[in-house]
């Protein structure tokens, strides 16, 4: 790529960027602006001008870039621009967790899905466990109580496991299936795959824990009312895992985005 | 005599789908179609035809797709965008709307009556 070509996509970029719209939206205007931006400074050096004036011709012709993001951000639906709207306080909270999360390059499908399901494991067990020693009911709880707080945690724990690893990967191998094709497979057709992957792996880990613990609701009946509080619980946390890499899956996106711009861009 | 784009405002959208309506293009081509057809009096900002186009676009007056494999070209993709039938419903519309709004300013602007 020419400098003048890198040039053009910090521009593109400088407009883009801090658009709030969804990431499919976005990559959208990157490819049309930069298309239109490209023909533009081609156009100007067929008229016979050096580089950089083709380059400055170019980019006065396209317009100033605070004005057509504006213009831009108010194409963006409403609904749309409300939910990717960043907020302060969590924004260096996400960029951290992005870091945390995202794949590094050159690592495989494998290696990324690990690492997010141990980091996930730990973060859940990590709170469940210190409600455990928190809450006398659980902690003063007879031993019979505990054994069947512990067994429904465990296989909770082992389908977060399996829930996670698998998620993840399939997002990752759907996104690379889908990223690198010359012509994309369509956004509904992606988003299709998941949703059919997720409800299998989550069916599969369902009727798993069905047959080694009786299934949670049995477990929950079963229980007394202490432990059945820390169950309920423990069930809200079930879902962690989808949104996890739905997370980790629009992560991921990010980075590559960030790759496609060969720029390291400061947030 | 040149016409800025103070002027055109409110009117690009009516514009796009008039250009549109004679045949498909992409964001570059529907700039120069508009440029050769207003004889080169019209001054746009080359980027500003976007928003407008993705405002159609969400409307369901045009529809976009991006360039098929056997005309791409080097680097990124072109979009086409084509009119629909919404979009000439509404282009209909548009054109009365301003025919009847020349005639009364001519009307109003006419002078010895």
């Amino acid at each position: 790529m020419s400098s003048q070509e890198a040039c053009l996509k910090i521009v593109v970029e400088t407009v883009v960027g801090p658009i709030a719209a969804s990431g499919g939206r976005k990559d959208r205007m990157r490819e049309e602006l930069y298309r239109h931006v490209l023909d533009l400074y081609e156009e100007e050096c067929a008229r016979g001008l050096d580089p950089k004036a083709a380059l400055e011709e170019a980019l006065r012709r396209f317009g100033e870039a605070s004005s057509l993001r504006r213009e831009l951000q108010y194409s963006v639906p409403r609904i749309e621009r409300i939910m990717y709207h960043p907020l302060p306080f969590l924004t260096p909270g996400a960029r951290a967790a992005s870091n945390w999360l995202a794949g590094k390059k050159g690592t495989s499908a494998v290696n990324h899905a690990s690492r997010v399901t141990v980091n996930l494991v730990v973060g859940v067990t990590g709170p469940l466990l210190l409600l455990v020693l928190l809450i006398p009911e659980i902690r003063d709880a007879p031993p019979s109580i505990l054994r069947h707080f512990f067994r429904f945690t465990d296989s909770l724990v082992a389908a977060q496991f399996v829930c996670c690893f698998f998620l993840v990967l399939a997002s990752d191998f759907i996104l690379r299936l889908t990223w690198d094709r010359p012509v994309p497979i369509s956004r509904k057709v992606q988003a299709w795959a998941w949703l059919l992957a997720s409800a299998v792996l989550v069916a599969a880990v369902m009727a798993i824990a069905w047959r080694l613990n009786h299934g949670f609701l049995g477990v929950w009946r079963e229980a007394s009312a202490p432990s059945r509080i820390v169950n309920t619980i423990t069930l809200i946390l079930l879902p962690i895992p989808l949104l996890m890499s739905i997370y980790v899956g629009e992560v991921e996106k990010e980075r590559r985005r960030r790759e496609w711009n060969d720029l390291s861009l400061s947030d | 005599m040149s016409i800025g784009r103070e002027t055109i405002r409110g009117h690009l959208e009516t514009v796009i789908l008039s250009v549109l309506g004679s045949r498909p293009g992409h964001g570059f081509e529907i700039l120069r179609r508009i440029e050769a057809r207003g004889n080169g009096a019209l001054k746009l900002k080359e980027g500003s035809v976007y928003p407008a186009l993705y405002r159609l676009e969400e409307a369901g007056n045009i529809r976009g797709r991006w360039e098929s494999e056997s005309v791409r070209r080097r680097g990124p993709r072109r979009r086409v965008y084509r009119i629909t039938s919404e979009g000439r419903k509404k282009l209909a519309t548009e054109r009365d709307r301003w025919r009847a709004f020349v005639e009364m300013m001519q009307s109003l602007l006419e002078t010895g009556k």
